[in-house]
This record gives structure tokens, sequence and C-alpha cells, in this order.
């Protein structure tokens, strides 16, 4: 079974643009992936200062960034993630 | 770090029935000689009136004792001052004067409370008192007896504690079957032994709480007159550091985390970046709770050798906001910002190691919250815990 592992930043600059309705869902995403996600958080994940607009709020999904995370944009990364192919981005 | 601070905590239940007090405490902490001044005072009879008598006779002891008169002429000037009752035709007004200096040097002036209290390590000690009649013609005529102060003195030691309150602690219960005479000097002493005997640690107002409680409880709930008490504790300050905000230069990174290593006392880390930094240096893991939280308000994190890690400036700006508005930390939801008003309340010396290197990601103006400048609200912060908590706040830039 393929498996996936979710970090959700909850720094200020991703906090208020966002991250706090991912955070406030989280329960019924988990329902949704159940023992298939871990789910983690971090305290910045530094990405806010760099390019000039901000895609905040920013996850990750096996290593990879989700920019602009919301909650729709999150359960899509991680359904590739979880379906991809073999050599896909989800190793 | 073995600094003295001194912990005074009152509590106070007014009789029922009586709108305000008859008791009064005040304390008045002199900067400029390094002194606390704190008087108790009960005043004749009970509500407004007494409570008038009360505050005169408090103000005052607290000026004289601050410009050094004289003890005897400090009670003459106050027995002098009090307005004569209209029923009873005296004036009259008791008082329990705590004088403090540099933290150690303690000189008591009792007249008509019920002695204090002085427990060291366990032991209730009884200091030695000398007795200073108050001989003014003046004043004898219009008092109910003649007038006797008890002086004493001790030097405090880590860990003593004083205790002192008003008759309506020692006369609780008079008149009930159980206890006609009241809960008594012996039973409150007892009590107070017994409180401190299990609870080494307890605090200077939690023990005045419980005294005052327990009588009000002798009393079948009803006070039937002003309870008061006052606790004075002479403990080590509980250090703080809250370091909060990347240094400027990144090369002072490893400083940051080694101040914050080598600090002994609570630990806050309030920022993402900050944690990170601080983590990387002293190679710890940081833990992210995500539970849903507060909306406004990001979950905390844990790290070993940090006794709380929260978001920065929103978490900030809502402590700040706190205790502008007078909120409690107990009464709060459980939130980060609580969490570090709860651990702020509970520490007397607080140092605040602020990073003044500026997130350009939060000076966005697609921003839906203004976000401030760290530095802005850690002053208004400081600030705040020094007047409303009288807390002692050091602010480092880093």
């Amino acid at each position: 079974m393929r498996k996936a592992k979710v970090t959700i930043c909850v720094g200020t600059a991703c906090y208020v643009l966002g991250g706090a309705e991912i955070l406030s869902q989280l329960e019924e995403l988990k329902a949704v992936f159940g023992d298939k996600v871990e789910w983690d958080g971090a305290p910045c994940l530094g990405l806010c200062k760099c390019g000039k607009e901000s895609k905040a709020p920013f996850a990750t999904v096996n290593g990879e960034v989700v920019e602009k995370a919301t909650m729709a944009a999150l359960e899509a990364s991680i359904r590739e993630a979880l379906t991809g192919n073999e050599d896909g981005p989800g190793k | 770090m073995n600094r003295n601070f001194v912990e005074i905590g009152n509590y106070q239940l007014a009789k029922q029935g009586e709108l305000a007090a008859g008791d009064v405490f005040m304390s008045r902490k002199l900067h400029d000689s390094d002194r606390i001044i704190s008087v108790l005072s009960d005043g004749l009879g009970s509500g407004i009136k007494a409570g008038v008598l009360a505050t005169l006779t408090a103000t005052l002891a607290t000026g004289c004792i601050a410009s050094d008169m004289p003890i005897r002429k400090t009670a003459r000037l106050i027995m002098k001052s009090l307005p004569v009752c209209s029923e009873r035709k005296i004036s009259y007004s008791t008082f329990t004067i705590v004088d403090i200096g540099k933290g150690t040097e303690v000189r008591i002036i009792e007249y008509d409370n019920p002695p204090y209290l002085l427990i060291r390590e366990g032991v209730d000690l009884e200091p030695i008192k000398l007795d200073i009649a108050v001989t003014n013609r003046e004043s004898i005529g219009r008092h109910p007896k003649k007038p006797l102060l008890h002086w004493s003195t001790f030097k405090a030691q880590f860990g003593d504690r004083l205790i002192f309150f008003s008759d309506g602690v020692t006369q609780a219960g008079m008149g009930s079957k159980a206890m006609p005479l009241g809960w008594g000097l012996k039973g409150v002493r007892d009590f107070t032994n017994d409180l401190i005997r299990s609870r080494s640690d307890i605090s200077a107002r939690e023990i005045a709480r419980a005294i005052v409680l327990r009588a009000a409880y002798y009393d079948g709930g009803a006070p039937k007159d002003d309870i008061t008490c006052t606790t004075v504790y002479f403990r080590e300050a509980r250090r703080l550091l809250l370091a909060s905000g990347p240094p400027i230069h990144p090369e002072d990174d490893g400083e940051l985390a080694a101040i914050f290593s080598a600090f002994e006392g609570k630990k806050i880390i309030c920022g993402g970046t900050t944690a990170n930094i601080i983590a990387r240096e002293l190679k710890k893991r940081i833990r992210v709770s995500l539970k849903a939280s507060d909306p406004l308000i990001p979950p905390p994190s844990a790290m070993e050798g940090a006794d709380l890690i929260t978001e920065g400036i929103l978490t900030l700006g809502k402590v700040t906001e706190y205790i502008e508005q007078d909120f409690k930390p107990e009464s709060l939801d459980e939130n980060a910002a609580a969490m570090i008003l709860q651990l702020l309340v509970d520490s007397d010396a607080i140092e605040f190691l602020i990073g003044t290197k500026i997130n350009e990601a939060h000076q966005d103006p697609t921003m839906p919250v203004e976000l401030e400048i760290r530095r802005n609200v850690i002053k208004r912060l400081a600030a705040l815990l020094e007047e409303k908590y009288l807390k002692e706040v050091t602010v480092r830039f880093i």
C-alpha cells in the first residue's frame, strides 16, 4: 500500500492565508485517507520568504511542496501521491 | 541565580450583606529605596464607614513609614486623624504594618490585629516583640483602651512565609456549637502549618485564599465580619525567558541558541523560524501539535529543553490583548496565547530575547490581517507586564 507523509506549515503567513482552515478541517481529511497518510506539522517551512507573490499556505506531500494548499489542493496532491505510478513523484 | 523575590498575596471577603469591606490592604513598592510597605487595617464596625477608617489608616501608615517617621509618632498621627464614630464616640482602626527593605530586612508594627505568623522551614517561629505604649492624652480620650503597639524585626530567609490577618479570621465561627469561641489563633496556626507542610510550594495568594475561605466556611458560608488575610512569601525569583525572532545577523544564530540553552528557568520560543533556528543549533526535534485549535492562534509545538513553542506575532499580539483586557489565564480557552499568559503570570523575572530581523513575507500588502513589527508588540507587552502584573521585565535585542 502506498503511503503519504503530509506536513502542514503552521507559521504565521501560512496560518493567516488559509492554514487555519486546513487545521480546522483536518479531522475530515484524516477520515478520508485513514492510515494511508501520516500527518505532521512544521513550525515554519520557510517557503513564504521565497518568490515575489505569496503562495502560502504551504504543505508538503512526501517532500513535494504544495503551494496555495487549500483543502481541495491538498486533497488532490495526496490522492496523486497515493495513486501515481510507482516511479512517480510519490516515492 | 538565587535572586530574592518577595511575593505578596492578599485575599478578602466582605461581611455578608455589606457592599464594601471594612478591612483594607495596601501595598506600595518604593523603587528608589528598594522597599515594600504593606498595611492591613481593620476599621471599626463594617461597611463603608469602616472602610473609610481603614483606608485612612492604611494610607497614613504607608506614607509615614515611607518617609521614615518614628513609629510612635506615626501611631499618634493616625489616632488623631481618624474621625470619631458618631454612634460609638470613639475612633478606632487596627493595623499591621510590614516594612520590607532590600527584600530581606523586615520590620513589623502591629496594633490590635491578631499577631502575625512567621513560618520558616516548617517551623512556626514566634519572634520576640517589643511593646510600645502610645501615650497621647488626646488619643487615649477617644480610644477604647490604652494603645499598645508591638514592634518586631527579623531578617527574612529563603522560604520564609509571613502571614497576617484581620480578626474576621480568628473569630470565624464564633458562637457556633462546633467552636463557640471561634476558630482562634491556634486553629488558624495549625491549619496554616498543615497547609504549608502538605504543599511546600504553595503561593502567597493561595495561602491567603485558603485561610479566608476556611474562615468563611466556619462562618457557615456567610462571613459575619470582613475576613482578610495577607501572605508574604520570600523566595527565589521564578525566571522565564521568551525568545522571539531571528537575529538580524545569521551568524548570531548560535549565540541565540546558546543563551536559550544556558538559561535557568522556564523557556518559551515564539516564532516558527526562531524555533527552527534554536532546534537546528541545539540538534533537537520539534513536534507540532495539529489539533484544530483556535482559528486565530496557530497550535503550540514541543521540543526538549523548551517549555513551550508557539507561532510568533499573532500569538504575542493575542497575549498582549488578553492582558490589556484584564483576562485571567484560567478563564481563557486553551490556546497557545493563553498558555504563554499562564507562564508569564507564574513568573517573577521575565526576560525577552528578541531577534530584530524582519520577516518580509509578513510585510506583503496582500496579507488579510495586519501583522505588527515584533519589536513594537514586545515593547507593549513588556510595559503591560510591569504595570499590571508588577513583573521585573528586561528586553534584550539580538
